[in-house]
């Protein structure tokens, strides 16, 4: 698995011999979404055709937990965030219409117009579904990361003052009613423009000072949690983000990731405004917003896979997702209660499948058998895996929908033999964003004398700092900016140290004694892989024990149910 | 040291320590595609170039481009070997 470097840079007379239409294949995709419509929305009902649930209910087909109150399929595809629209049912529809018309746009227009077709798509849907001034707030920061990473005056004047008006609507619209109203129309613009003419690309000629001020803007998630953290410190209020601002942050990682590419010279000095909000503002970014770790990809990554290959087969790969996807998101929890019902009834208590539930019932001071655990650990993995499986694999298929060659986030993670394998399979992007930002930083800088530790320190970089960051920006952000979100997230070090280990130390097996064989060869050595790929499954799942406390445990408390696990019970 | 010496090098380095059973290893057989299994190849192979040609890559280096087939690897290492 090649991870990022799959991708090479593809030239547009490339890219429109790729871009040939073939009708069958536009009606495949309109049939697929409608269906999608079909079982997440409230469509069905509104046309007069029978529910979902009346339907399976006429097939005699029994799924239980799969339908929701109002007789449509209960799914974890949501729209993040927001409560705008009444029903989350009714945000799906809104932005499967979206996607439809973004489809259709990247698909017929020419090369040129594709990618603002998206950016133009997905801003219509986020203005629907989060209104202006949240909109108006996440067009403003990436306005200003634009203009901060490339500063350019005929290109940068238009932008900043497309940014004072941004944050006229986002932040002071309500300010003046009249005459009032225009004058901050007019002024806002204006004035931002002048900060920029005057202030900003004059400091930015600077090398030393765009040294600081383009990390700064590019982390300014990462800067906000300490600032808003140590102001909570002091004055015991936590910080409430404005929405538009909190979509931004949830972007770190693709932004980093931008941010990274921009440095090594992959990012275009001269890129339009379009293209560089197509890599943050598309139809394939809006679903599950706040799931932060899904396709953080950078600039460099998207453009290459851009109509690199025949775009009917990447849109063909793209409906091939968007159906498994669709087949866990009505499957997995009729198949989640389905197991946890057999194995109750066999008397093995696996606590719903979830070790959150399996950590209260310890820590409330009950019994639990190693059996429970290993069960219990397992098929919560197995039920995080098909709910995070779900969303992934619809997301990227979105993307392919428009021409992005995207590889799958999840391939198969039950075949993974060793822990590296594990998180190429299981969350493919968010591993290169890990090791781009974390494991590369490391091993290009530190230890150079030494391969082996250089390789130890660059993997626990990766797997225990950069992944324990990104979890603490991920846990903050979703509530609010406060100390004990902080200090929960610091809580589950275990699970990071456990993680980073058990990578650090595969890596430093595989270089001392080089596999012979590739997992799964269909030869006698078959069974080693089977035991491998459940070791691998099992020992993740178990670490997941840290990531659940529960209120009134301890982290000794925590380690005594993992070792359990292992068939060691010590004394509370 | 001339390029084909130095593609000779890499050639030896990558059919011992990333055996491919059924595939030849030609000077522009894709990498990529064919022959790294995984990203850890990769890190391996930066520190046996580094180790074996006395040269320092950075992360820039770390691209599609370079580790596409051995002759872009042998350029990138003549490149820095210049440097």
């Amino acid at each position: 698995m090649p991870g990022l470097l799959k991708s090479v840079p593809v030239d547009d007379a490339l890219r429109r011999a790729h871009d040939r239409h073939r009708p069958l294949v536009v009606l495949a995709v309109l049939g697929v979404l409608a269906v999608y419509v079909y079982l997440f929305t409230q469509a069905a009902g509104s046309v007069g055709l029978r529910l979902p649930a009346e339907l399976a209910g006429d097939l005699g087909v029994e799924l239980p937990a799969v339908f929701d109150d109002d007789g449509n399929v209960e799914s974890n595809l949501q729209i993040s965030l927001t409560d705008r629209v009444d029903r989350s049912d009714d945000e799906r529809l809104v932005f499967f219409g979206a996607l439809a018309a973004a489809f259709l746009c990247a698909y017929f227009l020419p090369l040129r117009y594709k990618q603002a077709s998206l950016v133009l798509w997905a801003t219509v849907a986020i203005v629907v579904l989060y209104g202006v001034e949240a909109t108006c707030a996440l067009l403003l920061a990436h306005f200003v990361v634009y203009l901060v990473l490339h500063p350019d005056r005929r290109r940068g004047l238009p932008v900043s003052a497309a940014a004072g008006l941004a944050a006229y609507l986002a932040f002071v619209h309500e300010a003046g009613a009249g005459l009032d109203r225009w004058v901050w129309i007019g002024l806002l613009p204006a004035i931002s423009a002048a900060l920029y003419r005057h202030a900003l690309l004059p400091a930015l000629e600077r090398p030393r000072i765009a040294a600081i001020v383009q990390p700064a803007a590019v982390h300014s998630a990462i800067l906000t949690i300490c600032v808003g953290i140590l102001a909570e410190s002091r004055t015991g209020n936590a910080w409430q983000l404005p929405l538009g601002l909190l979509m931004f942050f949830w972007q770190w990682a693709r932004m980093t990731m931008y941010y990274i590419d921009h440095r090594d010279g992959q990012v275009p000095s001269d890129l339009p405004l379009h293209r560089y909000l197509a890599v943050f503002v598309s139809p394939g970014a809006i679903p599950n917003w706040s799931w932060g770790v899904s396709i953080p990809q950078g600039y460099a990554y998207l453009n290459n896979n851009f109509l690199s290959r025949d775009k009917n087969d990447i849109v063909v790969d793209g409906l091939r997702l968007l159906g498994i996807a669709l087949l866990y998101l009505v499957c997995w929890d009729w198949l989640r209660n389905g197991v946890s019902q057999w194995l109750d009834g066999l008397g093995i208590p696996v606590y719903r499948c979830n070790t959150r539930f399996l950590v209260r019932h310890f820590v409330a001071g009950a019994e639990v058998g190693t059996a429970s655990v290993l069960l219990t650990t397992l098929l919560d993995l197995a039920r995080f895996m098909l709910f995070f499986g779900s969303v992934m694999h619809f997301k990227v298929g979105v993307w392919r929908l428009f021409g992005y060659d995207v590889a799958a986030y999840y391939d198969r993670p039950w075949k993974a033999t060793n822990l590296v394998a594990l998180w190429g399979r299981f969350a493919f992007h968010y591993r290169e964003f890990l090791v781009r930002a974390f494991y590369y930083p490391s091993f290009f800088r530190l230890f150079r004398g030494s391969r082996h530790l250089r390789v130890f320190v660059a993997s626990m970089m990766a797997a225990t700092v950069g992944n324990f960051i990104w979890h603490v920006s991920e846990r903050v952000f979703f509530r609010e900016l406060s100390v004990d979100d902080l200090m929960h997230t610091v809580g589950t070090w275990p699970y990071f140290v456990l993680l980073g280990l058990g990578i650090s130390g595969y890596q430093l097996f595989r270089m001392l004694r080089k596999p012979t064989r590739k997992p799964w060869t269909r030869d006698r050595w078959i069974a080693g892989d089977i035991l491998a790929a459940y070791c691998t499954l099992q020992f993740f799942g178990l670490i997941h024990i840290f990531m659940r406390p529960a209120s009134g445990g301890t982290v000794g408390d925590l380690f005594r149910l993992f070792l359990i696990g292992f068939g060691i019970e010590l004394p509370r | 040291m001339d390029a084909s010496e130095i593609s000779e090098r890499i050639q030896c380095f990558l059919e011992r320590e990333f055996p491919n059973e059924g595939v030849a290893l030609a000077l522009d057989t894709n990498l990529l595609e064919d022959w790294f299994i995984d990203s850890l190849g990769i890190t391996e192979t930066v520190l046996f170039l580094e180790s074996s040609f006395g040269i320092r890559l950075s992360r820039a280096d770390i691209s599609g481009e370079n580790f596409k087939d051995i002759e872009s690897l042998s350029a990138l290492v003549a490149r820095r070997s210049a440097e």
